[in-house]
């Protein structure tokens, strides 16, 4: 399922954020969303999953704008995960992970197999706020697998900001498996060589604007990421023949 | 655009204003001694304050309210007395100005405040305190009243004095038992019917009740808050209900509400009155009157009795 | 803490509390009263006193108890409780209002049902406004909605004084007897029944509701994007919290800490999840307010059968103490 994003424009009051983002992510595709602080890419999600509407433009997913679709019906097609959620009751793991199926049909083996894949099978009947911030956000993940089809959209917000290096390296292969089996993902990303690794294509922004998009080798090479984050950026070779980016910082 | 006004106006304008203000604070400043008091050209001119609405109104019974300068919001007085508080809260400027020679109190149970006596004797006002929690008190406040005037205006003590004993002889009369032979069964006295809030022992109206030989139905204490199945337990011959300044042409089952319902002798047999003096529950000479209700209502009943 | 075993235990002590309110003997008043305590069924000449004042009190703990849930998850405050949306001091400046204006003019209006009409319309008005002033971008907000429910109490509560000042003692003992709260042994079928089915109909609503409020405890962006839609269902909950409170006071005048306390022994004892939470506090607004009013019957202290209001403030508010400190109490 594609997303298509389409003129974007989007201004809180007066104070313009994106200007005329246009660019598409496709099924079966990681797409990494890159740029400096400030650089648009949080707004950028909330206008992807409807929550803001656009001044201007549209992002459609089935040709059907996203901010004009009902959220029960958009929920069965687009899940979306927060840098750092909260959650106002003391609901344990389960619970949490069960409110992905909210707007969809009650399935506990969904549910089960997304705690299992989050690997929070021993932390499940936990309140979730007695979990660490690194668990919180592996919770939020299972509640977003739990919610998503094979053919959906996974809209996330730095969901690995907090975790620890294992499970970055989990949720870097799930998110692979996620997209060879047809999901569509939009990962807002700080830690570019990261991105490098994980996805297949990226999106460059900087002061609202889209400065690159398209397949990971394009959109990265060293010297525009050195031009839009005033930092120096350089690939490495490593010894098995991959390459890495390593960011002068 | 604005007509132009020469400065010579201007400044004549702010001296008429000026002056205005100046005669205004001299003639505030004084008392004014022509406006209450019928009475000036006696020996000392009575300026009185009462700062409360039960010595208010025995004024009235005494004829003397017309010497009230200042009152509270609540005091029933026909006059124009300035309203000057009450003791919790009196404007201490507006009491100062208006120059009293006598002021009144029903003092709080913690007693008047240092502060007050002291503002009293630096401004020479006569200080006169009444507790009134019954009606032997009200009996007292009746008999001291005119000793308020004896040394300032020889002339209204004595006037008063004559007052105070017809009224004395008037609150005796209605607190006389009910003639022989009147019904007289448990009665009920209600200031609320749901919440049901009666007068039990300790309040005034439970000693008119007592007084005229008839008994309270409730034997609690002070104002009491009872269920509908107390009262239906206690089972009272008569209820009488508090509704000041309701329509005497009510029907007193209508006022009675929920009350009116319940299987008690009361209803059964419909010995069921209405109190609507206004001032039935204000300590003061107004009992006399509420008593004449209370006994007419009392009357009623062994009318309807018999 | 296995929630489902002690979900029993509310049902058997609301059971409790209903038996009670039914045969407690209640002779502690009155040349009758003889200091026991008997439990027997009721003589025909009480039994419809302790019925209706039962059903009020069912009526009363469960609309409470269930505004009290509706509100905590609307403003994601575990301290929320239907009187902080002004609803109560609204009513408590109707009934003064009806007090000044009978005053000033002289007139009695004995009212069907008391204080109730006044009450509803002043709790209904306040409602409105705080609604009116608590919305952002055309839907509620929580934060707003809290600031503005504060404010709009405080304003109705100076009214309700300044209307005070204006009126002799006698008259502010009628409001401060009203703001004691009371559980009417004779209230009218018609009134009971419209207030009992308004309960009934906050109890199916509150259930539809559960799996959305589950949701809507999510960040906003989060709750939208499993599939709530924050406005409409905010909109909801508001309504049914603000009727629910607003024809309870009306019933009954404002009784504190039920809709409070109710929710968080609920959560204690069920788990934080909605639908199971809105049958358990309904259920523990009925233990807390049928059990208050049994209570209440036993105690005299010289003034007659103590209001309800207050001794389920004396009893709620040490249980919350206990509950917060506990660190039990959590949302």
């Amino acid at each position: 399922m594609s997303v298509v994003i389409d003129d974007l424009h989007f201004a809180y009051e007066t104070d313009p954020v994106l200007n005329g983002i246009a660019t598409t992510a496709r099924p079966g595709r990681i797409v990494a969303l890159i740029g400096p602080n400030a650089s648009g890419k949080s707004t950028l999600l909330r206008c992807i999953i409807g929550q803001l509407t656009p001044a201007r433009g549209s992002v459609l997913l089935d040709g059907r704008a996203t901010h004009r679709t009902p959220p029960h019906r958009l929920a069965r097609r687009m899940a979306y995960v927060t840098q750092r959620s909260t959650v106002a009751a003391s609901f344990t793991v389960r619970q949490v992970v069960e409110i992905g199926r909210f707007a969809l049909p009650n399935r506990p083996d969904r549910v089960d197999d997304a705690i299992e894949r989050l690997d929070l099978a021993e932390v499940a009947d936990r309140p979730y706020p007695a979990l660490s911030v690194g668990q919180q956000q592996r919770v939020m993940l299972a509640r977003a697998v739990a919610q998503l089809g094979h053919d959906g959209v996974l809209v996330l917000d730095e969901p690995t900001s907090a975790m620890d290096l294992a499970h970055v390296r989990m949720t870097a292969s799930l998110l692979r498996e996620l997209a060879s089996n047809g999901a569509t993902i939009i990962w807002a990303v700080h830690d570019v060589s990261l991105a490098a690794r994980v996805a297949s294509d990226a999106w460059l922004l900087a002061d609202g604007r889209l400065v690159d998009d398209g397949s990971i080798c394009d959109v990265m090479n060293a010297e525009q990421l050195s031009r839009v984050f005033a930092v120096g950026f350089e690939w490495m070779n490593r010894p098995d023949g991959s390459a890495v980016l390593i960011a002068d910082a | 655009m604005a007509p132009h006004r020469p400065a010579g106006s201007t400044l004549l304008l702010v001296v008429a204003l000026l002056l205005q203000c100046i005669i205004g604070c001299t003639s505030d400043g004084a008392p004014d001694s022509n406006s209450n008091n019928p009475d000036s050209a006696s020996a000392a001119p009575v300026r009185l304050v009462s700062l409360s609405p039960a010595i208010s109104r025995t004024l009235v019974d005494f004829e003397l309210d017309q010497y009230l300068v200042g009152c509270t919001p609540f005091c029933p007085t026909a006059n124009d007395a300035t309203v000057i508080g009450d003791l919790h809260d009196v404007n201490h400027e507006r009491l100062i100005k208006l120059a009293p020679t006598h002021v009144l109190v029903q003092p709080p149970a913690g007693g008047l405040s240092d502060s007050f006596r002291e503002l009293a004797g630096r401004h020479g006002w006569a200080l006169h305190t009444w507790s009134l929690n019954d009606i032997g008190d009200i009996a007292a406040l009746i008999d001291t009243m005119p000793e308020v005037f004896a040394e300032s205006a020889p002339d209204l003590a004595d006037r008063a004095r004559q007052q105070a004993e017809e009224l004395s002889d008037r609150l005796s009369q209605a607190l006389r038992p009910l003639d022989d032979g009147v019904w007289r069964g448990r009665t009920l006295l209600l200031a609320g019917t749901d919440p049901v809030l009666v007068y039990g022992s300790d309040t005034y109206l439970d000693d008119l009740l007592r007084a005229m030989g008839v008994p309270n139905a409730t034997e609690t204490r002070h104002w009491s808050q009872l269920s509908m199945e107390d009262v239906t337990r206690l089972n009272p011959e008569a209820v009488i209900l508090l509704e000041a300044g309701a329509d005497e042409s009510t029907d007193p089952l209508e006022l009675a509400g929920p009350i009116g319902r319940l299987d008690i002798a009361a209803i059964r047999e419909n010995r069921v009155g209405v109190l609507t003096h206004p001032d039935a529950i204000l300590p003061s000479s107004a009992i006399i009157e509420v008593a004449a209700e209370l006994r007419a209502v009392l009357n009623g009943f062994n009318e309807a009795d018999s | 803490m296995s929630t489902g075993r002690l979900s029993p235990t509310v049902g058997l002590l609301a059971l409790a509390a209903l038996a009670a309110a039914i045969c407690l003997g209640r002779v502690l008043i009155g040349p009758a009263a003889d200091g026991t305590i008997s439990l027997a069924w009721p003589e025909p000449a009480y039994a419809s006193f302790r019925w209706t004042s039962m059903l009020v009190g069912v009526t009363v703990g469960t609309s409470l108890a269930i505004s009290g849930v509706l509100l905590q998850a609307l403003l994601r405050n575990p301290l929320a409780s239907p009187f902080i949306l002004g609803v109560s001091s609204g009513a408590g400046l109707g009934v003064m209002v009806t007090r000044y204006v009978e005053h000033v003019t002289g007139a009695t209006w004995p009212l069907p049902g008391g204080d109730m009409l006044p009450a509803l319309v002043g709790g209904a008005a306040a409602l409105i406004v705080v609604y009116l002033l608590g919305r952002r971008r055309g839907w509620l907000d929580p934060v707003t909605l809290v600031l503005v429910g504060v404010i709009i109490s405080t304003i109705c509560g100076a009214l309700i004084m300044f209307f005070q000042h204006l009126v002799p003692m006698g008259l502010r003992g009628d409001l401060i007897t009203w703001m004691m709260g009371h559980i009417s042994e004779v209230t009218p079928p018609a009134v009971l029944a419209v207030n009992g089915g308004l309960a009934v109909v906050g109890l199916g609503l509150g259930l539809l509701l559960g799996r959305a409020m589950d949701a809507a405890t999510l960040a906003d962006d989060e709750a939208r994007s499993v599939g709530v839609n924050l406005g409409p269902l905010r909109l909801a909950m508001f309504a049914l919290a603000g009727v629910l409170t607003a024809a309870a006071v009306a019933l009954a005048g404002p009784i504190g800490f039920v809709g409070l306390v109710a929710p968080h022994a609920a959560r204690l004892l069920l788990g934080p999840q909605h639908t199971p939470l809105v049958v358990g506090a309904a259920l523990c607004g009925v233990v807390f307010v049928v059990g208050a009013d049994v209570g209440r019957q036993a105690m005299d202290f010289g003034a007659g059968r103590m209001p309800v209001g207050i001794f389920t403030a004396l009893v709620g508010g040490p249980a919350f103490l206990w509950l917060l400190c506990s660190g039990r109490g959590q949302a």
